[in-house]
């Protein structure tokens, strides 16, 4: 930005500041001054008209202060904008583009964005065909999801819903995704905790850690998702898939209502104002699997490009009281999302990690993206948890349970013990079908969960290590076009697997006919396939 | 009460300070028009308001057939005068040196005519502008200023007044005996 004497000198327009608040500013004069124009004041701060009257126009200010009343401004003829580059990757950076410390080196780059843009047309998007991994394994089966998905993590506070972003933002960066993490009015806290985990972990050079901190001003609160997403279509247009988490809206919201009620705006639900929907959609929107431009070197280099399209990945995350997802906030983004998954309290208090709710959570667009084996997998899961939800509250009566009903919970039992997953471990698609298929088979069945979950610690640490290892359950899962033929191979070669991995077991006599098992209707009794 | 009318006193009125000055001394009046110091409202005129303003008052109420002893009449055309004052707008003048009563007519008149009869003018002195003046007026800003030229000058011609500087110190550094 050039100097204010610059500005008045060619411009030729000076406006003074009639009234001040915090975050707000009202200048008359400026004759000219547009729509979401920048305005520079003397002292050297500079705003955003927001709203222009007959006399005179409002500022949203983004300094911590209240501008004094006579100060002078002058018009820049230019929209909010910030640098957008590769130099960002690795850094924690301000809405603005300014690096928060200045401990790691930094060349600001050249280029710069309008952080209000127009969301893409249908005709410049792409149907969403690429699966999305969050390396969970409970969302990932249950809940999956797509590259291109505007998904929302909802739950109480203090449910595992950072965790589990953290998770997903570290397995995408390992498979060369840039991965940026919006935190919308945080504290420093917890913005260091995350650059931690990321460090630790060895992915922060994918990672871009935006930061508008809770002692930030309310307008540069407010103006921080647009500038995330911004910095993330800058990727997209360099033919890079973008992951982008924005943590959270409901404190965007809350601020922005500040605002709003200090510009004097009418109030609506829950004194919000009138346009919070179109605050949050016209974000959300320009999230998604997009056509990319035909021009540009990396498209002539991956041909491809433009039939699978590039996609920014949105996952805006959105706290709810009590597990009310009936709220204003709340109900309005997951209209506007293709699907939540929702964090329950009740599960978190029982030790559930991740405590994910499938029956709940929503996904609209990602099992389109899965093979016909992983939503076969899908299928099954889901009628089985259904049917074993049932069959639990059933048992709660201590009446006496047939073997069949007794089976089912020890399945489900193992199930649910596969699923509970911590923060550090990270589960690849082939891995998780592959620990499931051995569940499903029955290896560890009759045998405590315990010696399950160590069994498969050493089967996923083998696999880790092993290229060739991991190979061989690629090919096997590959070649398999339904379940039944995976569970068909995995009966014949489990025995080796398990052992190269360094498993003890006994060899474990496969049913007759390894069949999954058939989910009878509601008012009959399961029974196994023949 | 028509603004016309206040025209004759309106157009007494050059700068801020004028307005203020009147403002004030209008209210000093209003205030007094309450009081009883055996002084009738034409003798309050004559002592607390400008003497051109005084003048120019009297005759206005004389056209409208005001009676000065009808305190609330003399105090709506009082209000609506200072009413009139508060709207004047401004244009903001920056010059270098404080001007002759002359020079401050031309300028006034200059300002009226082309911004209109119901503006005033707010002088403020900055010598570092050498020259000229800097306009500030509906939210326009011009900068005509002798500092503002030869800034410009400066930057259009900088080699040519670097190579005339360089040559002047050469052609004083020569020995004496050559000058004849």
């Amino acid at each position: 930005m050039n100097t204010f004497d610059h500005y008045l000198q060619s411009v030729g327009e000076i406006g003074f500041v009639d009234d001040a608040t915090e975050s707000l500013a009202y200048v008359s004069g400026l004759p000219g001054i547009t729509p979401n124009e920048l305005v520079l004041f003397e002292t050297g701060e500079f705003g955003q008209a927001t709203y222009l009257m007959e006399d005179k126009a409002e500022i949203l200010v983004f300094s911590k202060y209240p501008i004094d009343v006579s100060t002078r401004a002058v018009r820049t003829q230019t929209q909010l904008q910030i640098p957008v580059g590769k130099e960002y990757l690795g850094q924690i950076i301000d809405p603005f583009g300014n690096p928060v410390d200045k401990i790691r080196p930094f060349t600001k780059p050249t280029e710069t964005r309008n952080i209000d843009t127009r969301a893409p047309g249908i005709s410049d998007r792409v149907k969403i065909n690429k699966v999305f991994e969050t390396g969970v394994s409970l969302a990932d089966m249950l809940i999956p999801l797509g590259k291109g998905q505007r998904e929302l993590i909802i739950g109480d506070r203090k449910t595992g819903k950072t965790n589990f972003l953290l998770q997903t933002v570290r397995n995408q960066a390992k498979k060369g995704v840039v991965c940026i993490y919006a935190a919308v009015g945080k504290k420093k806290h917890d913005v260091k905790v995350a650059e931690d985990y990321f460090k630790s972990n060895n992915v922060m050079e994918n990672i871009i850690i935006m930061a508008a901190f809770v002692e930030s001003p309310a307008s540069m609160i407010y103006v921080s998702p647009y500038a995330a997403m911004t910095l993330a279509e800058y990727f997209r247009d360099q033919g890079q898939d973008v992951l982008l988490v924005l943590d959270d809206l409901n404190t965007h919201a809350k601020f922005y209502r500040e605002i709003s009620l200090l510009g004097k705006r009418f109030p609506g639900r829950n004194a919000y104002p009138p346009d919070i929907f179109y605050t949050h959609a016209r974000l959300l929107e320009r999230a998604g699997n997009f056509r990319i431009p035909s021009k540009g070197a990396h498209v002539e280099n991956n041909p491809k490009m433009n039939e699978n399209g590039v996609a920014i990945t949105c996952l805006p995350v959105v706290e709810t009281v009590q597990g009310d997802i009936t709220g204003y906030i709340q109900t309005n983004i997951m209209s506007m999302t293709d699907g939540h998954i929702y964090f329950d309290v009740d599960l978190f208090a029982k030790g559930r990690r991740p405590a994910i709710n499938p029956f709940i959570s929503v996904t609209r667009v990602g099992r389109q993206t899965q093979s016909h084996l992983r939503r076969t997998i899908n299928r099954e899961l889901t009628s089985f948890m259904t049917l074993l939800e049932r069959i639990e509250n059933f048992a709660h009566f201590g009446a006496e349970t047939s073997s069949t009903i007794k089976n089912t919970l020890a399945t489900g039992d193992a199930i649910t013990s596969f699923f509970d997953q911590t923060s550090e471990v990270i589960l690849s698609e082939d891995l998780q079908t592959f620990l499931f298929t051995l569940i499903w088979f029955g290896v560890w069945r009759g045998k405590p969960t315990d010696s399950m979950k160590a069994d498969m610690a050493k089967i996923m640490s083998y696999y880790e290590a092993h290229e060739d290892y991991r190979k061989q359950v690629a090919g096997m899962i590959e070649k398999a076009d339904s379940l039944n033929a995976l569970l068909t191979t995995i009966g014949q070669k489990h025995a080796e697997l398990l052992k190269t991995a360094g498993v003890n077991q006994t060899p474990t006599q496969p049913t007759q006919n390894p069949q999954p098992i058939q989910i009878a209707k509601t008012d009959q009794k399961v029974s196994k396939g023949k | 009460m028509p603004a016309q009318q206040f025209s004759s006193i309106l157009d007494q009125i050059q700068t801020t300070d004028d307005v203020e000055r009147v403002v004030n001394s209008l209210e000093s009046f209003l205030s007094s028009l309450y009081t009883t110091n055996g002084k009738t409202v034409p003798e309050k005129m004559d002592e607390l308001l400008p003497s051109h303003i005084a003048r120019e008052l009297k005759s206005t109420m004389e056209k409208s057939a005001i009676n000065p002893q009808q305190i609330e009449e003399v105090k709506a055309i009082v209000g609506a005068i200072k009413a009139q004052l508060m709207s004047l707008r401004t244009v903001s003048l920056t010059l270098a040196f404080d001007p002759p009563q002359k020079a401050l007519d031309d300028i006034a008149s200059w300002v009226k005519q082309h911004f209109g009869s119901d503006t005033v003018m707010e002088i403020a002195i900055h010598p570092h502008i050498l020259g000229g003046a800097v306009v500030v007026a509906n939210g326009r800003y011009v900068d005509k200023s002798l500092k503002k030229k030869l800034d410009i000058l400066f930057t259009v011609k900088r080699q040519e007044i670097k190579e005339m500087i360089s040559n002047s110190e050469h052609s004083v550094s020569q020995p004496v005996g050559n000058i004849r």
